[in-house]
C-alpha cells in the first residue's frame, strides 16, 4: 500500500480478511486502498463493517466521515463526526469535522454552539474560521469580519492576505466582498495561483455567468493543467447549453482526477444532449459508481438509457433515484425526531 | 443553473478546514432548484395585445376573508385557500365558493373558520349565501373540488380538510347537506387537493385525494431552531420535510351514494408517504382514461398511468414529469393542464418554490414529457416567487392557451431575511405566442397583478358570461381577488356546457375538440387541479377573428363521440351526450324547493 500498489494491497487485505473476517486493522487499510481506487461505496461499506466490530474505531469513523464530507454530503458525514466528538468531547478535530457539517449543512446556529468550548481555550485557526463563516452566515457579519481580521491581519497590504480573505468571505457567503478582495489580490500580484479561479467560482454563485467564463478562461491560460479550471469551466459551458465545447474541458479534467463524479455528470449530460447516449450512459454510470447516493445522476442515467432503448437499465436506474429521496426523507424525519422536534405518534 | 461544487480535499487528511467548505446560498430543508440558465430569457411582451384584468372584488360585493396567522408558526396555517367556481343553482352563472381555515391557537380553542359561498346576481355583484347552503364551517377547510357525484343533475361539493373531509351533497334548492359519513370519504388525514374523475368508466365520477403530512395539533412541532425548520438563517416553521408523509386515497363510487377506498388495490396509495398537494385526473396520452397526476412537494411528483381494470401504473420518473429537468425534487403546489401547442396531447405545468422555475412538460406524446420551462420563455420569469394557483386559460381568445399563477411567500419572517423576498408577491400573467413561447405580461398588466398578496388558490370561468375568462384568487392576507377580464373586442369565443348520459353527468373527462380557422384545438373537462380549488367546469375556446366554428368533436368519457358543426361563435352551447346541442334548460334539472 504504501509504494502506491492499490492493486496489490486490495488483493492482500482480502486475503488477511479471509482468514481473520475480523481484523479491523485489515478492513481499516483496505478502506483506504479503496478510498484510492476511488471505489467510494466500496470504502464506505468496509468502513461500517469494521465499525460493526470495534464501533469507536476512531481512524475509521474519522475516514468514513470524510469520504462524505468530500462530496458535500454533510448529512451522511455527520454521524461519524458525531460519534467520534462523543467519544471524547476535547477533540479538536472532530468538533470542528461536526462542526463543519452543522454550518455548511444549514444549521450554522448549532455549529456555533458547538465550537464555542473552543473558543474558550486558544482555539487553533481551523476554529477561528468557521466561527467567522457561521457568524457571517446568521448574519452576524461584523462579528465574521473580526474574526477574519483577526485570521488575515495583512489582507490589505498583503496579496496572498487578500486571497485567503476574499475565499473567507466567499465561503461566508459574502460574494461582493469576496470579489472586492480577490480584485485586490489581482491588482497588487496579476500572477498570483488560484485568484482568478476562486474568482469564476464567486461570479457562479451570483449567477454572473459571463464574467465566470472569462475567469476560468484567464485561470486556464495562466495555468493549462489547472484542473479545477477545467471542470468548471466544462460544467458551466454545460450548464449553458453548449455542450460540444464542453466536452474537452471535462475530458481533461476527468483525466487529471478520476475520482470527481460530477465531472462525469456534467460529462454523461453533456453526450446526453449531444445524443451520444452510449458514451452518455457510460459516463453517467462512472458517476454513479462514484458517487450512489446522487439522485441527479441516476436520473439523468435513467433517462439516457431510456432514450437508447435500454428499458431494464433505465428502470434500475430510476428505482435508485426513488430510493435516494425516500432514504433522504426518512433521514429529514429521524432528525426531527431526534432533536425532539416532532414526537414518534 | 447549477454547479457541483466539488473539493479537491483528500481523504484521510485533514489540511486546512478551508479547504473542506463550499458555498451554499440556501442550505435549509426545503427542496431548493438550480439557478436558472445563462440562456433562459425573460421575453416581456412587445406588440401583443393585452387584456385589461380590472380587479372588481369590492364592486362585486365580495366581503369574505381567510383569517391570517400572523406569523404562521405551523405549516397548517399556511396551506389553506382553495377557491372553487361552480354553478350550484344551474341558473347558468358561476357561483363561487371560498374555503376558510382557523389559527392552530383557534382551533385548539375549539373555534372554527367559516367558508363562504356567493351567488351569481347576474350583475356584477355576489350575494353571500353561506349561512343558507350550509357550507358555513364544513371543516379546518384547506381545498375542493366540484362534480356531481349522484348524477343528478346538481353539482355537489368535496371540501378537502386537516382531520376529516366532507362531502355536500347538493339539494337543488339553494342547500347543501354534509353526507361524508354515509359516502366514506372523510379520509380522516390531512387533505389537500382533491379531483373527481371516473377512472373506470362507469358513468359515476370517483375521487382522488391527495394528502399531505400527518400533523397533530397537540403535538405540534416547535417553531424554528433546526435543520427543516430554518430557511436562510432564520427560524421559521417546520416542514413538510422532516414531518411525517400521509398516503393519498382514491374513492370508487359505487353507485348508491357510497363510495369505496380503493387506494391500494389501485395502486395510487402512496405507501410512502410523500407530500401531496394538488391533484388532477387527465387523459395524457389520449387513451379515452383518465390518468392521475399528483404534485408532491419537495418530492417527486407521481404520474400514475391509468392502465384499465382499476389499476394504475406510477411512471413519473420514467414519464420525465417528476423532477426538474436536471433531476432535482421541487415543492411542487400546483397544476395546470391544457393543450397549449395544439398538439392535441395536455402539457403539465407545475408551479413550486420560490428560486425555482415552474416546469412546463410538454407532453410529446408516447409519455414522453419535457421540460421546456426555459426555453419557452415561463421559467425565468417565475423564479423569484412562490408559486401557487395556475390555470391555462384564453386571456385574449386568440384561441392560444396563456398561463396564469399566483404566489405568496410561505414564511412570513422572510421579511427578516434581508434577501430580497416578500410574503406577499405579485402575480404572473403570461400569453401564449402561438410558437411554443410565453411572453410575460406581468408588470403590463398594471396595479391588479402587481400588487403584492399572500395569495394561494386559483381559479378561472367566465363569471359574467361575456365570453372573457375571468380569474378569481383567495389570499390569506385579507380580501380574495376577483380579476374581471375586460377581453379584446376584436376576438372571438365559444363556450360548452356538457352533460353525460352514458357518461358522468358532469361530463368531467370529456374531451372536446373545436376546428375554426384552420386550427384544431382541444380541452378536457378537469375536476380540482390548479392549487387546491376548481375552475369553470364549462368548456371555452378563444377563437382569434373566426367568426364560425367549422367542427365541433367531443369524445365522452363513455367512449361515445359526438361530432357536430358548423356553429357560430360568441354564444354558450349545451351539449347533452348522444344529442349534441340542446337548449340549456334540457341540461339543467329544475329546481327542488
Amino acid at each position: 500500500m504504501q509504494e502506491g500498489d492499490y492493486r496489490g494491497a486490495e488483493a492482500g487485505f482480502l486475503q488477511v480478511l479471509r482468514d481473520d473476517p475480523n481484523n479491523v486493522a485489515a478492513l481499516g487499510n483496505l478502506g483506504i486502498v479503496y478510498t484510492h481506487l476511488q471505489r467510494f461505496t466500496l470504502a464506505i461499506k468496509t468502513y461500517d463493517r469494521a465499525l460493526r466490530i470495534r464501533p469507536n474505531e476512531r481512524g475509521i469513523l474519522l475516514n468514513a466521515g470524510l469520504i462524505y464530507l468530500r462530496q458535500d454530503d454533510y448529512e451522511r458525514a455527520r454521524p461519524y463526526f458525531r460519534k467520534l466528538h462523543s467519544l471524547n468531547s476535547k477533540d479538536v478535530q472532530a468538533t470542528n469535522l461536526l462542526a463543519t457539517c452543522m454550518i455548511y449543512g444549514g444549521q450554522p446556529k448549532a455549529g456555533i454552539e458547538m465550537l464555542k468550548p473552543l473558543i474558550a481555550n486558544s482555539p487553533d485557526n481551523g476554529t477561528l474560521y468557521l466561527m467567522g463563516i457561521a457568524y457571517s452566515r446568521i448574519g452576524m457579519e461584523e462579528l465574521g469580519d473580526k474574526v477574519f481580521a483577526q485570521l488575515f491581519p495583512e489582507a490589505s497590504t498583503n496579496p496572498k492576505s487578500s486571497f485567503l480573505l476574499g475565499q473567507a468571505h466567499y465561503d461566508a457567503l459574502q460574494f461582493a466582498t469576496a470579489e472586492r478582495d480577490f480584485r485586490m489580490a489581482l491588482a497588487a500580484d496579476p500572477g498570483l495561483t488560484g485568484v482568478h479561479r476562486a474568482l469564476g467560482k464567486n461570479y457562479l454563485s451570483v449567477h454572473r455567468y459571463e464574467d465566470a467564463e472569462k475567469e476560468f478562461r484567464a485561470a486556464l491560460e495562466q495555468d493549462p493543467n489547472d484542473t479545477s479550471s477545467s471542470y468548471f469551466m466544462g460544467a458551466l459551458l454545460t450548464q449553458t447549453d453548449r455542450f460540444a465545447e464542453s466536452v474537452p474541458y471535462l475530458e481533461r479534467a476527468h483525466e487529471a482526477d478520476p475520482s470527481a463524479w460530477a465531472t462525469m455528470f456534467y460529462l454523461g449530460k453533456a453526450r446526453l444532449k449531444l445524443n451520444e447516449l452510449d458514451a452518455s450512459i457510460t459516463a453517467l454510470k462512472s458517476a454513479a459508481d462514484l458517487n450512489p447516493n446522487e439522485a441527479a445522476v441516476f436520473y439523468l442515467l435513467g433517462t439516457a438509457c431510456r432514450k437508447a432503448g435500454r428499458s431494464a437499465e433505465a428502470r434500475v436506474a430510476f428505482q435508485r433515484v426513488a430510493e435516494l429521496h425516500k432514504n433522504t426523507l426518512d433521514a429529514q424525519k429521524k432528525a426531527l425526531q431526534d432533536q425532539a422536534i416532532v414526537g414518534v405518534r | 443553473m447549477k454547479i457541483i461544487f466539488q473539493h479537491q480535499f483528500r481523504c484521510a487528511t485533514v489540511v486546512t478546514l478551508a479547504l473542506l467548505v463550499t458555498p451554499q446560498a440556501n442550505s435549509q430543508g426545503m427542496a431548493q432548484g438550480a439557478p436558472p440558465p445563462s440562456t433562459a430569457k425573460s421575453n416581456q411582451c412587445h406588440n401583443h395585445t393585452l387584456v385589461e384584468l380590472e380587479d372588481v372584488t369590492a364592486r362585486a360585493g365580495i366581503r369574505f376573508e381567510h383569517i391570517l396567522a400572523p406569523e404562521a408558526r405551523y405549516i397548517v396555517e399556511s396551506m389553506s385557500g382553495g377557491v372553487l367556481l361552480l354553478d350550484y343553482d344551474r341558473d347558468g352563472w358561476l357561483d363561487i365558493y371560498f374555503t376558510n381555515a382557523p389559527t392552530v391557537e383557534m382551533a385548539l380553542k375549539g373555534q372554527k373558520a367559516k367558508g363562504a359561498l356567493y351567488h351569481n346576481n347576474h350583475d356584477g355583484t355576489f350575494s353571500d349565501v353561506t349561512e343558507k347552503s350550509g357550507m358555513a364551517t364544513p371543516c379546518f377547510a384547506m381545498g375542493g373540488a366540484v362534480a356531481d357525484y349522484n348524477n343528478d343533475g346538481w353539482p355537489d361539493v368535496y371540501i378537502t380538510c386537516f382531520g376529516g373531509n366532507v362531502l355536500y351533497r347538493n339539494n337543488g334548492n339553494g342547500t347543501f347537506t354534509n353526507v361524508t359519513a354515509k359516502a366514506g370519504v372523510s379520509d380522516g388525514r390531512w387533505s389537500m387537493g382533491a379531483a373527481f374523475g371516473d377512472y373506470d368508466r362507469d358513468g359515476y365520477v370517483d375521487l382522488m385525494v391527495a394528502n399531505y403530512t400527518q400533523f397533530d395539533l397537540h403535538h405540534l412541532p416547535e417553531f424554528g431552531g433546526r435543520a427543516t425548520c430554518e430557511f436562510m438563517g432564520i427560524d421559521v416553521q417546520c416542514g413538510p420535510r422532516g414531518l411525517k408523509g400521509a398516503g393519498d386515497s382514491l374513492f370508487h363510487n359505487k353507485h348508491d351514494g357510497t363510495f369505496s377506498d380503493v387506494s391500494k388495490t389501485a395502486g395510487v396509495s402512496d405507501p410512502e408517504g410523500y407530500y401531496g398537494l394538488s391533484v388532477v385526473w387527465a387523459d395524457l396520452n389520449n387513451t379515452g382514461r383518465p390518468d392521475i397526476y399528483v404534485a408532491n412537494d419537495s418530492m417527486a411528483n407521481f404520474l400514475y398511468r391509468n392502465d384499465g381494470k382499476g389499476k394504475f401504473t406510477e411512471i413519473g420518473l420514467e414519464s420525465g414529469a417528476a423532477l426538474a429537468e436536471d433531476g432535482h425534487e421541487q415543492a411542487s403546489m400546483g397544476i395546470a393542464v391544457g393543450d397549449y401547442l395544439h398538439t392535441g396531447r395536455p402539457a403539465l405545468f407545475v408551479t413550486d418554490f420560490s428560486q425555482d422555475n415552474t416546469p412546463l412538460y410538454r407532453n410529446d406524446g408516447k409519455w414522453n414529457f419535457e421540460d421546456v420551462s426555459y426555453p419557452s420563455g415561463v421559467g425565468l420569469p417565475s423564479f423569484p416567487w412562490v408559486k401557487w394557483g395556475t390555470a391555462f386559460v384564453d386571456l385574449d381568445n386568440d384561441g392560444w392557451l396563456d398561463l396564469v399563477t399566483a404566489s405568496g411567500h410561505i414564511y412570513p419572517q422572510i421579511e427578516r431575511a434581508g434577501r430580497e423576498q416578500h410574503y406577499k408577491q405579485p402575480k404572473l400573467v403570461q400569453y401564449n405566442l402561438g410558437n411554443g413561447t410565453f411572453c410575460d405580461a406581468s408588470e403590463q398588466s398594471g396595479s391588479p397583478i402587481l400588487e403584492p398578496r399572500v395569495s394561494r388558490g386559483l381559479a378561472v370561468g367566465d363569471l359574467f358570461n361575456d365570453g372573457q375568462m375571468d380569474i378569481v384568487i383567495e389570499n390569506l392576507d385579507g380580501r380574495p381577488t376577483i380579476l374581471r377580464n375586460r377581453g379584446v373586442p376584436t376576438n372571438h369565443w365559444i363556450t360548452f356546457e356538457l352533460a353525460g348520459s352514458v357518461s358522468n353527468r358532469s361530463a368531467i373527462g370529456a374531451r372536446i375538440a373545436v376546428t375554426a380557422g384552420g386550427i384544431t384545438q382541444s380541452n378536457e373537462i378537469y375536476s380540482g387541479g390548479s392549487y387546491i380549488s376548481q375552475n369553470d367546469l364549462r368548456s371555452h375556446f378563444g377563437l382569434g377573428h373566426s367568426s364560425t366554428v367549422e367542427k365541433v368533436e367531443v369524445r365522452w368519457p363513455s367512449g361515445i363521440v359526438d361530432t357536430f358543426g358548423p356553429v357560430a361563435s360568441d354564444h354558450f352551447y349545451a351539449v347533452q351526450e348522444q344529442k349534441g346541442i340542446v337548449p340549456a334548460d334540457q341540461i339543467r334539472p329544475v329546481p327542488r324547493h
